[in-house]
């Protein structure tokens, strides 16, 4: 398990507030949004401000982001691929 | 008999221009005001575009701080006034929807207080005056009044349509005979970085219907109208400018900031507005659409109009002047009527590819009905009907629906009581201990406290009810917190879902959304006397059959800024400020137990009117001399809130809940309950 997937559940764990979850409790290749981890509009934007502040990553937003979010194993790509060096 | 409601005079202040008729002239043309947003001058915004409506020129000659909120307001209000022909007087009610009142003024001096201490040379007292979401209205009283009531409604961005609504009610029920009403917003960092951190600002403006839309232009502006019957009208020989014909609103319940995909709320509220005019959806020739520019609403909306009026003709006027938020729905639909006058309908503008479906205005278009929508955040969706001619009118009102207090609680420091219980609160005993939910970042503790206090009295609430809210100051610690942010990590870094909390109106949204309640719901303002307007609200809203029945919240959560500096400047109040709130279930008669019946409740600008015949019993939050003069007067003691309860705001709330209490335990026949604030008094009867 990478250690960039490592964080993004810790962050989500966080920035979210998930109640009684731990980091490791989330699947990472569900759905984030709807019927997997069922996270919302809101979430996804304050998911992809924290990327940005932690990461230096900007993950588009709107129809492109669908792809991106498909579930945390592809975020974490899209982040690793993007990290400034 | 037949009654219709009538405009008599508008006033607009907007960014294509100061009056309503270079508004109106330049909107017509099909004009956009759209540009670069010279006022923000911050690096870290880039280059900002939306729609200015003032210079940033303002000059505060010491003891005369007008806010940008009150110029625009004041602007728009005297406008409307002179067109229809009056001055202010004893028999003219003001209504003003704003969502951030002097926040462009107060942000600063705010954030400073909250990172260098209320001392801090950094805050400006005199701002901060500016800063209560009512204190527009206060100013357009002060100023331009006296009126015989002053309201402050807040309900996101349907605002100010939902402040028409409330006005039209009042003359429909014969309780007003002339109503100034309006909306206003300003400019703020809050906002636009707000929307900036929800990424829904379109970089190159606003483009509504567009299929290659990409968000909305922040605005600013101020609408009045004057609305009157049409026989006053007549009596009086004032020009009759258009008819409001109807109004609805209802709260989608479903998310703080995300309309409902399928647009059923909004359609729903759409056809109600057409039958309580009395009208079909082919007559309707004009719609003024909500139109933000975001892909979410536009595409909700554009389904919803294909299915209620497809023959109509759209526009959003957001393409031309930005959204003005909780002005929109009051400058939109002024701006719609003085259309209609002409015989002319408002352009689409800022539209290159069309989304398919949707039937654009050009402008050309001589409609004799129009609707103006107007959907705010939290899901309260609204509408308008404007009409020039035809129609049948409304018949006479039924006789008010006699309405009782059904269930109430308070929750403290000092602990809970509910129902008959609540006699209790003012002999200082503790109530029963109550479980607070955890802090979050997610939710803010004034919106928590709301749920709660919500929760405690909906048994048996059906999900047709509103919720009707009030706060004194929302949550200004957190709105603190948020600014500092964005001065110190740019708006890119703003945590977006911190956002939505610092709508004033928000507390009460997420109440609606927790219980799943679709009755319109709106949020007031009133200083310390908020529960009792609040309360006021409410029995307007179940009158007017917007709702079957309401949960009426006034809470206040624990706040530094509003302990060591508002609560003292603003409210007069100082000592320990603490939290706490109520809430009241109101709900027809019916020949159903409840704890009291309301009589009545509103806020007084002038004398406290003269109770009922016979003994009663005197609740107040506090003693002033007002409220001393009252009890000396009419032979009574006044019985005050506890010092443990707290010095806040919510105490208006909490007086009544206890009085109901005292009822309800058979303590008294009738209650007086006085919740005096600066130059105010909020009055309650309740009786057996």
């Amino acid at each position: 398990m990478s250690a960039t997937l490592e964080a993004l559940q810790t962050l989500l764990v966080e920035e979210l507030e998930l109640p009684g979850k731990k980091p490791s409790d989330l699947d990472p290749d569900v759905p984030v949004f709807g019927e997997g981890l069922g996270l919302d509009s809101l979430d996804a934007l304050q998911i992809a401000m924290s990327i940005e502040e932690r990461f230096g990553v900007r993950v588009p937003e709107g129809k492109e982001a669908r792809p991106i979010f498909q579930s945390l194993r592809t975020l974490a790509a899209y982040v690793d691929q993007h990290k400034p060096s | 008999m037949s009654l219709r409601v009538v405009v008599t005079g508008t006033g607009l202040a907007t960014a294509l221009g100061g009056t309503a008729r270079e508004t109106m002239r330049r909107a017509l043309l099909g004009e956009r005001a759209i540009g670069r947003l010279g006022l923000v001058t911050d690096p870290a915004f880039g280059e900002l575009v939306g729609a200015e409506a003032l210079p940033d020129d303002a000059v505060h000659p010491a003891g005369t701080w007008l806010s940008r909120a009150d110029r625009l307001a004041l602007s728009a209000a005297r406008e409307a006034l002179a067109d229809a022909g009056i001055a202010s007087g004893s028999d003219v009610e003001l209504v003003v929807a704003s969502s951030v009142g002097g926040m462009w003024e107060t942000q600063l001096p705010l954030t400073h207080a909250f990172r260098d201490g209320t001392r801090s040379p950094g805050v400006s007292r005199e701002a901060l005056l500016c800063h209560p979401v009512s204190a527009p209205s206060d100013r357009v009283h002060e100023l331009l009044g006296p009126f015989r009531s002053v309201r402050t409604i807040v309900s996101a961005c349907s605002s100010g349509a939902v402040a028409l609504g409330i006005a039209e009610g009042r003359i429909v029920r014969g309780e007003a005979d002339v109503v100034l009403v309006g909306g206003v917003d300003a400019i703020s960092l809050l906002t636009l970085s707000g929307f900036f951190a929800l990424r829904s600002l379109d970089p190159r403006g606003a483009r509504p219907f567009d299929a290659t839309r990409a968000g909305l232009s922040l605005g600013e502006g101020a609408g009045f109208v004057v609305l009157e019957t049409e026989e006053r009208a007549r009596a009086r020989g004032a020009r009759v400018i258009v008819e409001q014909a109807g109004f609805a609103a209802r709260c989608e319940a479903f998310h703080i900031t995300q309309p409902e995909e399928s647009g059923a709320t909004a359609e729903d509220v759409m056809r109600r507005a057409l039958a309580r005019a009395g009208e079909t959806p082919r007559r309707v020739g004009f719609v003024s659409a909500h139109g933000t520019g975001t892909d979410r609403n536009d595409a909700m909306e554009a389904g919803v109009l294909a299915r209620v009026v497809p023959d109509a003709h759209v526009a959003s006027q957001k393409a031309q002047i930005g959204h003005t938020l909780a002005a929109a729905g009051a400058v939109e639909t002024a701006m719609t009527g003085l259309a209609l006058a002409a015989g002319r309908a408002l352009p689409a503008t800022g539209v290159e590819t069309p989304m398919p479906g949707v039937r654009l205005a050009d402008g050309t278009e001589a409609p004799t009905v129009a609707l103006s929508n107007a959907f705010g955040f939290g899901g309260t969706d609204a509408t308008v009907v404007l009409r020039t001619g035809g129609g049948d009118g409304r018949s006479a009102p039924s006789p008010p629906t006699p309405l009782a207090i059904t269930h109430a609680t308070v929750v403290s420091p000092h602990g809970a009581w509910d129902g008959p219980a609540l006699a209790a609160v003012l002999s200082g005993a503790r109530g029963d201990d109550v479980r607070l939910p955890d802090a979050s970042r997610r939710i803010d503790p004034l919106s928590q406290l709301t749920v709660l206090l919500a929760e405690r009295v909906r048994e048996g609430v059906s999900d047709d009810a509103a919720v009707v809210a009030s706060s004194a100051f929302g949550v200004t610690d957190r709105a603190a917190e948020f600014s500092l942010r964005v001065l110190e990590k740019g708006p890119r870094l703003a945590p977006p879902q911190e956002f939505p909390s610092l709508v004033p109106s928000s507390p009460g949204a997420y109440a609606a959304i927790a219980l799943g309640l679709r009755g319109v719901s709106l949020s007031v303002a009133d200083l310390g006397a908020g529960g009792v307007a609040a309360l006021h609200a409410a029995i307007e809203v179940v009158r007017a059959e917007h709702a079957g029945e309401a949960l009426v919240v006034a809470a206040e959560c624990e706040s530094r800024l509003a302990a060591e500096l508002l609560s003292p400047l603003v409210s007069g109040r100082a000592g320990a400020r603490g939290w706490g709130g109520a809430a009241l279930r109101l709900s027809p008669t019916d020949g159903r137990p409840h704890l009291a019946r309301v009589l009545r409740a509103e806020v007084v600008r002038g004398e406290i009117p003269t109770p009922p015949e016979g003994r009663f019993r005197l609740v107040a939050t506090h003693e002033t001399p007002e409220v001393r003069a009252f009890a000396d007067r009419h032979r009574v003691q006044a019985e005050l809130l506890p010092a443990e309860l707290g010095t806040h705001e919510a105490g208006s709330g909490i007086a009544v809940a206890a009085g109901a209490g005292l009822v309800a335990s058979g303590g008294a026949e009738i209650v007086v309950v006085l919740a005096p604030a600066p130059d105010r008094m909020g009055v309650v009867w309740l009786a057996r």
